[in-house]
Protein backbone atom coordinates (compact mmCIF):
# COMPACT_ATOMS: atom_id res chain seq x y z
CA UNK A 1 0.00 0.00 0.00
CA UNK A 2 2.43 2.47 0.59
CA UNK A 3 4.03 1.83 -2.95
CA UNK A 4 0.85 3.10 -4.10
CA UNK A 5 0.80 6.01 -1.50
CA UNK A 6 4.40 7.34 -2.60
CA UNK A 7 3.57 6.75 -5.83
CA UNK A 8 0.84 9.14 -5.94
CA UNK A 9 2.90 11.57 -4.76
CA UNK A 10 5.42 11.63 -6.85
CA UNK A 11 2.62 11.84 -9.48
CA UNK A 12 1.67 15.09 -7.88
CA UNK A 13 4.62 16.67 -7.96
CA UNK A 14 5.50 15.35 -11.19
CA UNK A 15 2.31 17.20 -12.53
CA UNK A 16 3.27 20.40 -10.60
CA UNK A 17 6.69 20.31 -12.35
CA UNK A 18 5.42 19.58 -15.77
CA UNK A 19 1.81 20.46 -15.82
CA UNK A 20 0.69 23.25 -13.38
CA UNK A 21 -2.01 23.59 -14.86
CA UNK A 22 -3.20 19.86 -13.56
CA UNK A 23 -3.05 21.67 -10.43
CA UNK A 24 -6.51 19.69 -9.06
CA UNK A 25 -5.51 16.60 -10.11
CA UNK A 26 -2.10 17.35 -8.82
CA UNK A 27 -4.07 18.34 -5.02
CA UNK A 28 -6.69 15.34 -4.94
CA UNK A 29 -3.94 12.91 -5.15
CA UNK A 30 -2.01 14.30 -2.73
CA UNK A 31 -5.45 14.89 -0.49
CA UNK A 32 -6.52 10.99 -1.03
CA UNK A 33 -3.08 9.21 -0.51
CA UNK A 34 -2.68 11.58 2.66
CA UNK A 35 -6.45 10.22 3.62
CA UNK A 36 -5.73 6.39 2.75
CA UNK A 37 -2.21 6.67 5.04
CA UNK A 38 -4.27 8.08 8.00
CA UNK A 39 -7.41 6.24 7.96
CA UNK A 40 -4.88 3.38 7.47
CA UNK A 41 -3.11 4.49 10.30
CA UNK A 42 -5.90 5.28 12.90
CA UNK A 43 -7.30 1.78 12.00
CA UNK A 44 -4.35 -0.17 12.68
CA UNK A 45 -4.97 0.98 16.10
CA UNK A 46 -8.36 1.89 16.31
CA UNK A 47 -8.87 -0.70 19.31
CA UNK A 48 -6.26 1.64 21.40
CA UNK A 49 -6.20 4.89 19.52
CA UNK A 50 -4.16 6.93 22.56
CA UNK A 51 -1.78 3.66 23.08
CA UNK A 52 -0.61 2.40 26.37
CA UNK A 53 0.78 5.53 27.97
CA UNK A 54 -1.01 6.91 31.11
CA UNK A 55 -2.54 9.98 29.71
CA UNK B 1 2.26 45.57 11.20
CA UNK B 2 1.11 45.27 7.43
CA UNK B 3 -0.35 48.59 6.48
CA UNK B 4 -3.11 47.06 3.60
CA UNK B 5 -3.86 51.05 2.84
CA UNK B 6 -0.43 51.19 1.54
CA UNK B 7 -0.05 50.60 -1.92
CA UNK B 8 2.57 47.61 -2.79
CA UNK B 9 6.24 48.13 -4.36
CA UNK B 10 8.77 46.17 -5.66
CA UNK B 11 10.44 45.46 -2.05
CA UNK B 12 7.50 43.68 -0.70
CA UNK B 13 7.28 41.26 -3.97
CA UNK B 14 11.12 40.52 -3.30
CA UNK B 15 9.65 39.71 0.02
CA UNK B 16 7.08 37.58 -1.01
CA UNK B 17 9.33 36.32 -3.20
CA UNK B 18 11.91 35.29 -0.32
CA UNK B 19 8.95 33.51 1.27
CA UNK B 20 8.61 31.31 -1.42
CA UNK B 21 11.80 30.40 -1.15
CA UNK B 22 11.95 29.61 2.62
CA UNK B 23 8.67 28.04 2.01
CA UNK B 24 10.45 25.47 -0.66
CA UNK B 25 13.21 25.34 1.72
CA UNK B 26 10.61 23.55 4.00
CA UNK B 27 9.52 21.65 1.96
CA UNK B 28 12.74 20.57 0.44
CA UNK B 29 14.25 19.83 3.71
CA UNK B 30 11.58 17.99 5.47
CA UNK B 31 11.69 15.67 2.64
CA UNK B 32 15.48 15.41 1.79
CA UNK B 33 16.01 14.77 5.93
CA UNK B 34 13.91 12.61 7.84
CA UNK B 35 12.25 11.02 4.57
CA UNK B 36 15.60 10.97 2.46
CA UNK B 37 17.58 9.93 4.65
CA UNK B 38 15.29 7.15 5.85
CA UNK B 39 15.31 6.15 2.70
CA UNK B 40 18.58 6.18 1.14
CA UNK B 41 20.66 5.67 4.33
CA UNK B 42 18.36 3.68 6.13
CA UNK B 43 17.38 1.95 4.09
CA UNK B 44 19.46 0.91 1.28
CA UNK B 45 22.53 1.33 3.00
CA UNK B 46 22.03 0.20 6.61
CA UNK B 47 19.32 -1.97 6.07
CA UNK B 48 16.48 -0.87 8.21
CA UNK B 49 12.67 -1.34 7.06
CA UNK B 50 10.11 0.58 8.66
CA UNK B 51 7.17 -0.77 10.57
CA UNK B 52 3.82 -0.35 9.75
CA UNK B 53 3.53 2.46 11.67
CA UNK B 54 7.27 4.05 10.60
CA UNK B 55 5.99 4.01 7.20
CA UNK B 56 2.83 5.52 8.29
CA UNK B 57 4.98 8.88 9.76
CA UNK B 58 6.89 8.62 6.95
CA UNK B 59 4.70 9.58 4.36
CA UNK B 60 3.13 11.87 6.37
CA UNK B 61 6.22 13.81 6.85
CA UNK B 62 6.23 13.58 3.16
CA UNK B 63 3.03 14.93 2.26
CA UNK B 64 3.11 18.18 4.43
CA UNK B 65 6.20 18.77 2.44
CA UNK B 66 4.46 18.54 -1.25
CA UNK B 67 1.98 21.04 0.37
CA UNK B 68 4.81 23.32 1.08
CA UNK B 69 5.77 22.85 -2.67
CA UNK B 70 2.05 23.47 -3.57
CA UNK B 71 2.39 26.57 -1.82
CA UNK B 72 5.58 27.71 -3.30
CA UNK B 73 4.06 26.35 -7.06
CA UNK B 74 0.46 27.66 -6.60
CA UNK B 75 0.97 30.80 -4.03
CA UNK B 76 0.03 31.19 -0.46
CA UNK B 77 -3.37 29.92 -0.22
CA UNK B 78 -5.41 29.35 2.81
CA UNK B 79 -6.49 25.49 2.08
CA UNK B 80 -2.65 25.14 1.68
CA UNK B 81 -2.18 26.76 5.09
CA UNK B 82 -4.96 24.95 6.76
CA UNK B 83 -3.66 21.47 4.94
CA UNK B 84 -0.31 21.97 6.48
CA UNK B 85 -2.06 22.53 9.53
CA UNK B 86 -4.21 19.25 9.72
CA UNK B 87 -1.70 17.11 8.70
CA UNK B 88 0.96 18.19 11.14
CA UNK B 89 -1.26 17.74 14.15
CA UNK B 90 -2.29 14.31 12.32
CA UNK B 91 1.35 13.58 12.20
CA UNK B 92 1.98 14.75 15.81
CA UNK B 93 -0.32 12.40 17.08
CA UNK B 94 0.57 9.40 14.83
CA UNK B 95 3.77 9.78 16.28
CA UNK B 96 2.94 10.15 20.03
CA UNK B 97 0.69 7.09 19.40
CA UNK B 98 3.65 5.29 17.83
CA UNK B 99 5.99 6.66 20.56
CA UNK B 100 3.79 5.28 23.18
CA UNK B 101 4.26 1.68 22.37
CA UNK B 102 7.70 2.07 23.38
CA UNK B 103 8.04 5.11 26.19
CA UNK B 104 8.19 3.01 29.33
CA UNK B 105 10.98 0.65 28.34
CA UNK B 106 14.28 0.52 30.06
CA UNK B 107 17.87 2.27 29.00
CA UNK B 108 18.84 1.38 25.96
CA UNK B 109 15.92 -0.44 24.49
CA UNK B 110 13.86 0.49 21.71
CA UNK B 111 12.60 -0.19 17.80
CA UNK B 112 15.39 -0.35 14.75
CA UNK B 113 17.89 2.53 14.71
CA UNK B 114 18.50 5.09 16.68
CA UNK B 115 20.00 8.46 16.16
CA UNK B 116 22.32 10.72 18.65
CA UNK B 117 19.94 8.17 21.16
CA UNK B 118 16.90 8.80 19.78
CA UNK B 119 14.60 5.89 18.12
CA UNK B 120 13.13 6.52 14.87
CA UNK B 121 9.44 6.92 16.42
CA UNK B 122 10.45 9.75 18.85
CA UNK B 123 12.25 11.20 15.69
CA UNK B 124 8.79 11.55 13.74
CA UNK B 125 7.57 13.47 16.98
CA UNK B 126 10.44 15.97 16.22
CA UNK B 127 9.72 16.20 12.74
CA UNK B 128 6.07 17.74 13.36
CA UNK B 129 7.16 19.85 15.90
CA UNK B 130 9.99 21.46 13.97
CA UNK B 131 6.91 22.04 11.11
CA UNK B 132 4.48 23.57 13.37
CA UNK B 133 7.44 25.61 14.88
CA UNK B 134 9.17 26.34 11.79
CA UNK B 135 6.30 26.82 9.58
CA UNK B 136 4.74 28.81 12.21
CA UNK B 137 8.06 30.98 12.92
CA UNK B 138 8.89 31.65 8.95
CA UNK B 139 4.92 32.55 8.66
CA UNK B 140 5.87 35.32 11.09
CA UNK B 141 8.37 36.81 9.51
CA UNK B 142 6.26 36.50 6.27
CA UNK B 143 5.98 39.89 4.01
CA UNK B 144 1.74 41.42 3.88
CA UNK B 145 -0.58 39.18 2.57
CA UNK B 146 -1.56 40.64 -0.50
CA UNK B 147 2.13 40.66 -1.71
CA UNK B 148 2.07 37.06 -1.41
CA UNK B 149 -0.78 36.82 -3.92
CA UNK B 150 0.60 39.86 -5.88
CA UNK B 151 4.07 38.16 -6.20
CA UNK B 152 1.68 35.44 -8.59
CA UNK B 153 1.49 38.70 -11.17
CA UNK B 154 -1.96 37.28 -12.02
CA UNK B 155 -1.08 34.18 -12.88
CA UNK B 156 -2.06 30.79 -11.43
CA UNK B 157 0.80 29.44 -10.78
CA UNK B 158 4.11 30.82 -10.47
CA UNK B 159 7.44 29.92 -12.76
CA UNK B 160 9.92 27.68 -11.73
CA UNK B 161 13.27 29.41 -10.42
CA UNK B 162 16.27 27.22 -10.89
CA UNK B 163 16.32 26.44 -7.48
CA UNK B 164 12.49 25.49 -7.24
CA UNK B 165 13.30 22.85 -10.50
CA UNK B 166 16.02 21.48 -7.98
CA UNK B 167 14.01 21.57 -4.95
CA UNK B 168 10.70 19.79 -6.94
CA UNK B 169 13.34 17.37 -8.70
CA UNK B 170 14.52 15.88 -5.56
CA UNK B 171 11.24 15.64 -3.45
CA UNK B 172 10.10 13.66 -6.39
CA UNK B 173 12.99 11.76 -6.73
CA UNK B 174 13.01 10.81 -3.04
CA UNK B 175 8.97 10.14 -3.59
CA UNK B 176 9.59 7.89 -5.72
CA UNK B 177 12.09 6.22 -3.95
CA UNK B 178 10.41 5.63 -0.96
CA UNK B 179 7.69 4.22 -3.70
CA UNK B 180 10.50 1.70 -5.17
CA UNK B 181 11.57 1.03 -1.29
CA UNK B 182 7.61 0.34 -0.06
CA UNK B 183 7.65 -1.64 -4.02
CA UNK B 184 10.44 -3.93 -3.51
CA UNK B 185 10.31 -4.87 0.62
CA UNK B 186 6.20 -4.41 1.36
CA UNK B 187 5.36 -5.41 -2.47
CA UNK B 188 2.01 -4.81 -4.03
CA UNK B 189 -1.31 -4.31 -2.26
CA UNK B 190 -3.17 -5.48 -0.63
CA UNK B 191 0.47 -6.10 1.02
CA UNK B 192 1.92 -3.22 2.99
CA UNK B 193 4.50 -2.83 5.99
CA UNK B 194 4.83 -5.04 8.37
CA UNK B 195 4.70 -4.80 12.30
CA UNK B 196 8.29 -6.78 13.02
CA UNK B 197 9.29 -5.74 9.60
CA UNK B 198 12.42 -7.80 7.94
CA UNK B 199 15.45 -6.54 7.00
CA UNK B 200 15.91 -4.37 4.12
CA UNK B 201 18.14 -6.77 1.24
CA UNK B 202 18.85 -6.58 -2.46
CA UNK B 203 18.15 -9.88 -2.38
CA UNK B 204 14.70 -11.03 -3.20
CA UNK B 205 15.11 -14.34 -1.04
CA UNK B 206 15.09 -12.44 2.32
CA UNK B 207 12.27 -9.74 0.59
CA UNK B 208 8.87 -10.58 2.60
CA UNK B 209 5.68 -9.35 1.40
CA UNK B 210 2.57 -9.39 3.87
CA UNK B 211 -0.40 -8.55 4.23
CA UNK B 212 -0.78 -9.41 7.89
CA UNK B 213 -1.56 -5.97 8.88
CA UNK B 214 -5.30 -6.03 7.62
CA UNK B 215 -6.00 -7.88 10.74
CA UNK B 216 -7.79 -6.16 13.43
CA UNK B 217 -7.98 -2.79 10.98
CA UNK B 218 -10.82 -0.81 12.28
CA UNK B 219 -12.35 -3.79 14.91
CA UNK B 220 -13.40 -1.84 16.96
CA UNK B 221 -12.97 2.30 18.18
CA UNK B 222 -11.88 2.86 21.88
CA UNK B 223 -9.32 5.62 22.71
CA UNK B 224 -7.72 4.18 25.85
CA UNK B 225 -7.63 0.56 24.75
CA UNK B 226 -5.87 -1.58 27.87
CA UNK B 227 -6.29 1.51 29.95
CA UNK B 228 -10.43 0.97 29.92
CA UNK B 229 -10.27 -0.54 33.08
CA UNK B 230 -13.57 0.26 34.78
CA UNK B 231 -13.50 1.04 38.39
CA UNK B 232 -13.67 -1.81 41.31
CA UNK B 233 -16.96 -3.22 42.94
CA UNK B 234 -17.07 -1.14 45.70
CA UNK B 235 -19.68 -1.45 48.83
CA UNK B 236 -20.83 2.19 48.44
CA UNK B 237 -20.56 1.59 44.37
CA UNK B 238 -21.46 -1.72 42.93
CA UNK B 239 -20.24 -1.97 39.73
CA UNK B 240 -20.44 -5.49 38.65
CA UNK B 241 -22.51 -4.90 35.81
CA UNK B 242 -19.69 -3.02 34.07
CA UNK B 243 -17.46 -5.25 34.96
CA UNK B 244 -19.15 -8.08 33.42
CA UNK B 245 -18.71 -10.31 36.97
CA UNK B 246 -21.85 -12.22 38.41
CA UNK B 247 -21.24 -12.67 41.86
CA UNK B 248 -21.98 -15.66 43.46
CA UNK B 249 -21.83 -16.98 46.87
CA UNK B 250 -21.60 -20.64 46.73
CA UNK B 251 -17.72 -21.55 47.64
CA UNK B 252 -18.12 -24.97 45.83
CA UNK B 253 -18.84 -23.15 42.45
CA UNK B 254 -14.93 -21.54 43.14
CA UNK B 255 -12.43 -22.16 40.63
CA UNK B 256 -10.11 -24.12 42.86
CA UNK B 257 -10.88 -27.14 45.20
CA UNK B 258 -11.50 -26.71 48.70
CA UNK B 259 -9.28 -27.86 51.54
CA UNK B 260 -11.43 -26.86 54.70
CA UNK B 261 -14.36 -24.64 56.02
CA UNK B 262 -14.31 -21.33 57.94
CA UNK B 263 -17.61 -21.04 60.52
CA UNK B 264 -18.84 -17.61 61.48
CA UNK B 265 -17.85 -17.44 65.34
CA UNK B 266 -19.15 -13.92 65.91
CA UNK B 267 -20.77 -11.13 64.24
CA UNK B 268 -21.05 -7.67 65.14
CA UNK B 269 -22.26 -4.16 63.49
CA UNK B 270 -19.77 -1.34 63.70
CA UNK B 271 -21.86 1.27 64.86
CA UNK B 272 -22.26 4.89 64.34
CA UNK B 273 -20.96 5.10 60.89
CA UNK B 274 -23.28 5.87 58.08
CA UNK B 275 -21.11 5.10 55.12
CA UNK B 276 -20.65 1.55 53.66
CA UNK B 277 -17.66 -0.01 54.79
CA UNK B 278 -15.76 -1.43 52.14
CA UNK B 279 -12.55 -2.15 53.90
CA UNK B 280 -11.13 -3.66 57.17
CA UNK B 281 -7.40 -4.03 59.19
CA UNK B 282 -6.50 -4.55 62.43
CA UNK B 283 -3.20 -1.94 63.47
CA UNK B 284 -1.42 -2.73 66.62
CA UNK B 285 -4.90 -4.30 68.58
CA UNK B 286 -6.91 -1.58 66.74
CA UNK B 287 -9.77 -2.34 64.21
CA UNK B 288 -9.79 0.41 61.57
CA UNK B 289 -12.48 0.55 58.58
CA UNK B 290 -12.62 2.88 55.48
CA UNK B 291 -14.92 4.10 52.89
CA UNK B 292 -13.83 5.79 49.89
CA UNK B 293 -11.51 8.10 50.75
CA UNK B 294 -12.93 8.33 54.72
CA UNK B 295 -11.16 5.95 57.72
CA UNK B 296 -12.09 5.38 60.96
CA UNK B 297 -10.69 3.78 64.16
CA UNK B 298 -13.02 2.08 66.13
CA UNK B 299 -13.00 1.42 69.96
CA UNK B 300 -13.17 -1.97 71.63
CA UNK B 301 -17.57 -1.37 71.10
CA UNK B 302 -16.72 -1.33 67.40
CA UNK B 303 -17.54 2.04 67.47
CA UNK B 304 -15.64 5.53 65.47
CA UNK B 305 -12.91 7.20 68.10
CA UNK B 306 -11.26 8.95 65.22
CA UNK B 307 -12.76 9.79 62.50
CA UNK B 308 -10.53 11.15 59.28
CA UNK B 309 -10.74 11.81 55.49
CA UNK B 310 -7.67 12.22 52.94
CA UNK B 311 -8.00 14.39 49.97
CA UNK B 312 -7.99 11.89 46.93
CA UNK B 313 -6.26 14.74 44.73
CA UNK B 314 -3.94 16.59 46.43
CA UNK B 315 -0.13 15.53 44.78
CA UNK B 316 -0.16 11.76 44.05
CA UNK B 317 -3.64 10.53 43.94
CA UNK B 318 -5.17 8.43 45.99
CA UNK B 319 -8.26 6.82 44.75
CA UNK B 320 -10.36 5.04 46.68
CA UNK B 321 -8.86 3.16 49.59
CA UNK B 322 -9.00 -0.56 49.64
CA UNK B 323 -6.37 -1.49 52.04
CA UNK B 324 -4.75 -0.41 55.43
CA UNK B 325 -1.38 -1.63 56.71
CA UNK B 326 0.73 -0.68 59.43
CA UNK B 327 4.81 0.66 58.91
CA UNK B 328 7.36 1.26 61.49
CA UNK B 329 6.42 1.82 64.67
CA UNK B 330 3.41 4.31 64.57
CA UNK B 331 2.51 4.86 61.23
CA UNK B 332 0.09 3.45 58.63
CA UNK B 333 -0.19 3.18 54.72
CA UNK B 334 -3.52 3.96 53.20
CA UNK B 335 -3.53 1.88 50.21
CA UNK B 336 -5.91 3.21 47.23
CA UNK B 337 -7.34 0.82 44.36
CA UNK B 338 -4.80 2.57 41.93
CA UNK B 339 -1.83 1.37 44.15
CA UNK B 340 -0.95 4.90 45.25
CA UNK B 341 -0.66 5.27 48.63
CA UNK B 342 -1.20 7.75 51.94
CA UNK B 343 1.29 7.23 55.01
CA UNK B 344 -0.52 8.64 57.72
CA UNK B 345 -0.24 8.56 61.91
CA UNK B 346 -2.46 9.36 64.90
CA UNK B 347 -1.50 12.17 66.47
CA UNK B 348 -3.61 14.44 69.10
CA UNK B 349 -1.98 17.19 68.64
CA UNK B 350 -1.67 17.62 64.46
CA UNK B 351 -1.30 20.79 63.15
CA UNK B 352 -4.57 21.50 61.12
CA UNK B 353 -2.93 23.67 58.74
CA UNK B 354 0.12 21.13 57.99
CA UNK B 355 -2.62 19.04 57.35
CA UNK B 356 -4.67 21.18 55.08
CA UNK B 357 -3.71 19.52 51.83
CA UNK B 358 -3.23 16.26 52.22
CA UNK B 359 -7.52 15.42 54.92
CA UNK B 360 -10.48 16.88 54.24
CA UNK B 361 -11.40 15.82 57.75
CA UNK B 362 -10.40 15.18 61.00
CA UNK B 363 -6.57 17.22 60.69
CA UNK B 364 -6.41 17.78 64.69
CA UNK B 365 -6.36 13.35 65.04
CA UNK B 366 -4.22 12.23 62.00
CA UNK B 367 -1.57 13.63 60.15
CA UNK B 368 1.31 12.70 56.83
CA UNK B 369 4.44 10.54 58.20
CA UNK B 370 7.62 10.87 55.77
CA UNK B 371 6.73 14.75 54.31
CA UNK B 372 3.86 15.03 51.95
CA UNK B 373 3.39 11.30 52.62
CA UNK B 374 2.23 10.30 49.05
CA UNK B 375 3.90 7.35 46.96
CA UNK B 376 2.82 5.57 44.30
CA UNK B 377 3.96 2.00 43.36
CA UNK B 378 4.82 1.64 39.62
CA UNK B 379 3.88 -2.77 38.93
CA UNK B 380 4.31 -4.44 35.66
CA UNK B 381 2.09 -7.78 35.19
CA UNK B 382 -0.61 -5.37 37.45
CA UNK B 383 -0.47 -2.55 35.72
CA UNK B 384 -3.87 -2.47 33.88
CA UNK B 385 -5.40 -3.39 36.96
CA UNK B 386 -6.84 -2.38 40.15
CA UNK B 387 -6.18 -3.86 43.72
CA UNK B 388 -8.71 -3.98 46.53
CA UNK B 389 -6.29 -5.01 49.24
CA UNK B 390 -2.91 -4.79 50.53
CA UNK B 391 -0.86 -6.87 53.22
CA UNK B 392 2.48 -6.21 54.60
CA UNK B 393 5.24 -8.07 56.75
CA UNK B 394 6.97 -5.12 57.97
CA UNK B 395 9.68 -4.41 55.02
CA UNK B 396 7.23 -4.87 51.66
CA UNK B 397 3.67 -4.45 51.02
CA UNK B 398 1.83 -6.88 49.35
CA UNK B 399 -0.81 -6.18 46.42
CA UNK B 400 -3.45 -8.56 44.90
CA UNK B 401 -5.21 -7.78 41.39
CA UNK B 402 -9.01 -7.91 40.93
CA UNK B 403 -10.30 -8.90 37.64
CA UNK B 404 -12.18 -6.17 35.49
CA UNK B 405 -14.37 -5.67 32.29
CA UNK B 406 -11.10 -6.48 30.68
CA UNK B 407 -9.33 -9.41 32.34
CA UNK B 408 -11.10 -12.09 33.87
CA UNK B 409 -8.42 -14.37 33.90
CA UNK B 410 -5.21 -12.69 35.40
CA UNK B 411 -4.41 -12.71 39.43
CA UNK B 412 -1.31 -11.24 39.96
CA UNK B 413 0.51 -10.90 43.85
CA UNK B 414 2.63 -7.63 43.81
CA UNK B 415 5.65 -7.05 46.07
CA UNK B 416 7.36 -3.56 46.61
CA UNK B 417 9.63 -2.47 49.10
CA UNK B 418 8.19 0.30 51.71
CA UNK B 419 11.40 2.24 51.86
CA UNK B 420 11.39 3.26 48.63
CA UNK B 421 8.10 1.70 47.10
CA UNK B 422 9.55 -0.02 43.98
CA UNK B 423 8.31 -3.43 42.51
CA UNK B 424 10.44 -6.06 43.97
CA UNK B 425 8.54 -9.49 42.79
CA UNK B 426 5.43 -10.26 41.03
CA UNK B 427 3.79 -13.89 40.87
CA UNK B 428 0.37 -15.58 39.76
CA UNK B 429 0.30 -18.17 41.96
CA UNK B 430 0.21 -21.79 40.80
CA UNK B 431 -2.94 -23.74 42.56
CA UNK B 432 -4.81 -27.33 42.08
CA UNK B 433 -7.32 -25.62 39.82
CA UNK B 434 -10.73 -27.02 38.52
CA UNK B 435 -10.75 -27.64 34.55
CA UNK B 436 -10.80 -24.40 32.57
CA UNK B 437 -10.74 -21.97 35.70
CA UNK B 438 -8.63 -19.34 36.84
CA UNK B 439 -7.67 -17.62 40.07
CA UNK B 440 -8.70 -14.66 38.17
CA UNK B 441 -11.79 -15.35 38.39
CA UNK B 442 -11.71 -14.53 42.15
CA UNK B 443 -12.39 -11.20 43.40
CA UNK B 444 -9.99 -10.44 46.18
CA UNK B 445 -11.09 -7.86 48.86
CA UNK B 446 -9.05 -8.49 51.38
CA UNK B 447 -5.34 -9.43 52.60
CA UNK B 448 -3.30 -10.21 54.85
CA UNK B 449 0.25 -11.96 55.81
CA UNK B 450 1.90 -14.08 58.59
CA UNK B 451 4.59 -16.29 58.59
CA UNK B 452 5.53 -16.26 55.06
CA UNK B 453 1.82 -16.81 53.93
CA UNK B 454 -0.52 -14.35 52.56
CA UNK B 455 -4.05 -14.97 53.63
CA UNK B 456 -6.77 -13.87 50.41
CA UNK B 457 -10.20 -13.39 50.91
CA UNK B 458 -12.70 -13.25 48.06
CA UNK B 459 -16.34 -11.80 47.89
CA UNK B 460 -16.81 -13.92 44.58
CA UNK B 461 -17.61 -17.76 45.75
CA UNK B 462 -17.02 -16.60 49.75
CA UNK B 463 -13.79 -18.13 49.64
CA UNK B 464 -10.28 -17.47 51.35
CA UNK B 465 -7.06 -18.88 50.23
CA UNK B 466 -3.22 -19.34 51.64
CA UNK B 467 -0.64 -18.10 49.30
CA UNK B 468 2.89 -19.89 50.31
CA UNK B 469 4.77 -17.10 49.29
CA UNK B 470 8.12 -19.64 49.24
CA UNK B 471 6.62 -21.57 47.00
CA UNK B 472 4.60 -18.87 45.47
CA UNK B 473 1.45 -20.89 45.51
CA UNK B 474 -2.09 -22.12 46.97
CA UNK B 475 -1.55 -23.98 49.32
CA UNK B 476 -5.06 -24.07 51.20
CA UNK B 477 -8.73 -22.83 50.02
CA UNK B 478 -11.45 -22.60 52.97
CA UNK B 479 -14.96 -22.10 51.75
CA UNK B 480 -17.29 -19.11 53.76
CA UNK B 481 -21.03 -19.08 54.68
CA UNK B 482 -22.84 -18.48 52.17
CA UNK B 483 -24.70 -15.94 53.82
CA UNK B 484 -22.59 -13.06 53.92
CA UNK B 485 -23.08 -11.74 50.46
CA UNK B 486 -20.61 -8.84 50.61
CA UNK B 487 -17.24 -9.67 52.20
CA UNK B 488 -14.65 -7.10 52.30
CA UNK B 489 -11.21 -6.45 54.61
CA UNK B 490 -9.42 -9.04 56.16
CA UNK B 491 -7.48 -9.36 59.71
CA UNK B 492 -6.10 -12.01 61.24
CA UNK B 493 -5.69 -12.76 65.07
CA UNK B 494 -4.38 -15.80 66.18
CA UNK B 495 -6.47 -18.48 64.40
CA UNK B 496 -9.33 -16.54 63.63
CA UNK B 497 -9.64 -14.32 60.94
CA UNK B 498 -12.15 -11.11 60.38
CA UNK B 499 -13.92 -9.68 57.80
CA UNK B 500 -16.23 -7.10 56.77
CA UNK B 501 -19.93 -8.06 55.79
CA UNK B 502 -22.12 -5.02 55.13
CA UNK B 503 -21.32 -3.11 58.24
CA UNK B 504 -20.63 -5.77 60.32
CA UNK B 505 -17.40 -7.13 61.76
CA UNK B 506 -17.79 -11.30 61.49
CA UNK B 507 -14.96 -13.53 63.16
CA UNK B 508 -14.18 -16.44 61.17
CA UNK B 509 -12.76 -20.03 62.57
CA UNK B 510 -11.66 -23.21 60.41
CA UNK B 511 -14.06 -25.86 61.17
CA UNK B 512 -12.48 -28.98 63.03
Amino acid sequence: MEFVEFAMLAAAVLLMIFKPEQERLAWLLTIIGWAVVVFMYIGHVSTSILGVLNI
Amino acid sequence: MSDFSRALNEHDIRQASNFYNLITWGGLLIVLLPVGIANLILGYLMGDSPCTLCWGQRQQMAYIGVVALFMARYGFKPKYLATMLVMAAVGLYSSFRHYGNHAMRDVGQGFGLDIFGIHTQFWAEIVFWCVVFLFGLATYFAPRFDALVAELRGKPWRPMTPFMKVAFGIVAFLCASNSFQALWSTGLPPNWGQGDPYRFSWNPKYVKWSSDSWEGMWAGINFLGKRDVKNPDFAYAPNDKKLGITFTHDANEAPIALTGELKAADVRAVEGIDAKLNTLALIRGEYMVASKYDFWFLDKDLKPAIHAAMDPWFSTNVLDIVGMTPMGEDAIVLMGMNKSLLRIRKNPEADDVEGWPNFTAGRDHVEAVGGFGRARIDTERAKFSYIHSSATDGKYVFTATVPDNLNHKKFVISKALMSDWMLSSEFEPAAQLKADRTLGELYVTGLVYEDGKLYAVSKNFNVMIEIDLATESVVNAWSIPAEFEDIRGLAKQGEEFAVLDGNRIVTLKLAK
